[in-house]
């Protein structure tokens, strides 16, 4: 099938929206955007699944996302295999995108499970709705919404912990352990 | 279609995270160390919550547009135009 040229328009056009989320799934450019190089191909090898007249952007996320998990539940089978290495190379600031002051956040958004990170990022900031993430995800209204409830305050304890440490560096919290484990 | 891999929920059950069975087991002591820090300063753990949400909101944001606002890279561009010219010919 040849692809009217409003399609390939419009998949070029979804391009900037599908790397950021690519980024903020996987931290890490490189694999972002040969995510995004694998979801244009498949994409476009299945151009006659898209609907006309439906979201184009939305389809491509579909896409991007099945893939991500495909390859993620692949390579954590590989890291658990092999050694640690790659997870360690994920969460080091150095190996994001160089954007120092989004480190912090970027590990935070790690450490939460794929579902919920996915669910955060589609309805917190790539400003799909929750009917919309929910298709995006193949589950529930409910489901979408719970996971974002989880993924938020999850990553406000991660990020709180994070910040707790730095400021007090463990000397006041070594004391409140001993003092409640005596009371 | 594409979605070979549809989302296995099936693997996904998620146990709420309250029921951890480490806490079950120790009742007593856990309450205690809750009721101590929730005595110490609700207000403002309450607060920075808050702030914390709407820190972790616009920062989120603030990354993401920061990855939108770099375009189309131009293998993509050049990548569908492969395509494109595949087709046609």
């Amino acid at each position: 099938m040849t692809a009217p040229d409003d399609v390939r328009g419009a998949m070029l056009a979804a391009v900037p929206n599908l790397r950021a989320f690519a980024v903020s799934l996987c931290g890490d450019v490189d694999r972002a955007n040969d995510l995004v190089q694998e979801t244009l191909l498949r994409a476009w090898s299945h151009l006659e699944s898209f609907e006309p007249g439906t979201n184009m952007s939305a389809w491509l996320f579909t896409i991007l996302r099945n893939h991500f998990r495909t390859e993620y539940r692949k390579r954590r089978r590989e890291v658990e295999d092999v050694d640690g290495g790659y997870a360690e190379r994920l969460t080091s600031p150095e190996a994001q995108t160089g954007h120092i002051e989004f480190g912090e956040l970027r590990k935070g958004l790690l450490q939460l499970p794929p579902d919920q990170r996915e669910a955060l990022i589609l309805v917190g900031a790539s400003g799909f709705s929750y009917e919309e993430a929910a298709q995006i995800c193949d589950c529930a209204v409910g489901t979408i919404k719970s996971r974002v409830n989880r993924a938020r305050a999850k990553l406000a304890e991660i990020l709180t912990i994070e910040n707790v440490k730095e400021q007090e560096q463990g000397s006041d919290t070594d004391k409140d352990v001993v003092t409640s484990r005596v009371a | 279609m594409p979605h070979v891999d549809s989302c296995d929920n099936s693997q996904e059950s998620q146990p709420s995270q309250e029921a951890q069975p480490s806490q079950e087991r120790q009742p007593s002591q856990e309450k205690k160390h809750v009721n101590r820090e929730k005595g110490r300063r609700p207000r403002e753990k309450g607060q920075l919550s808050q702030d914390i949400q709407r820190r972790i909101g616009l920062q989120l944001r603030a990354m993401y547009t920061d990855v939108v606002n770099e375009g189309v890279p131009d293998r993509f561009a050049d990548l569908l135009r492969r395509l494109d010219k595949q087709d046609k010919q």
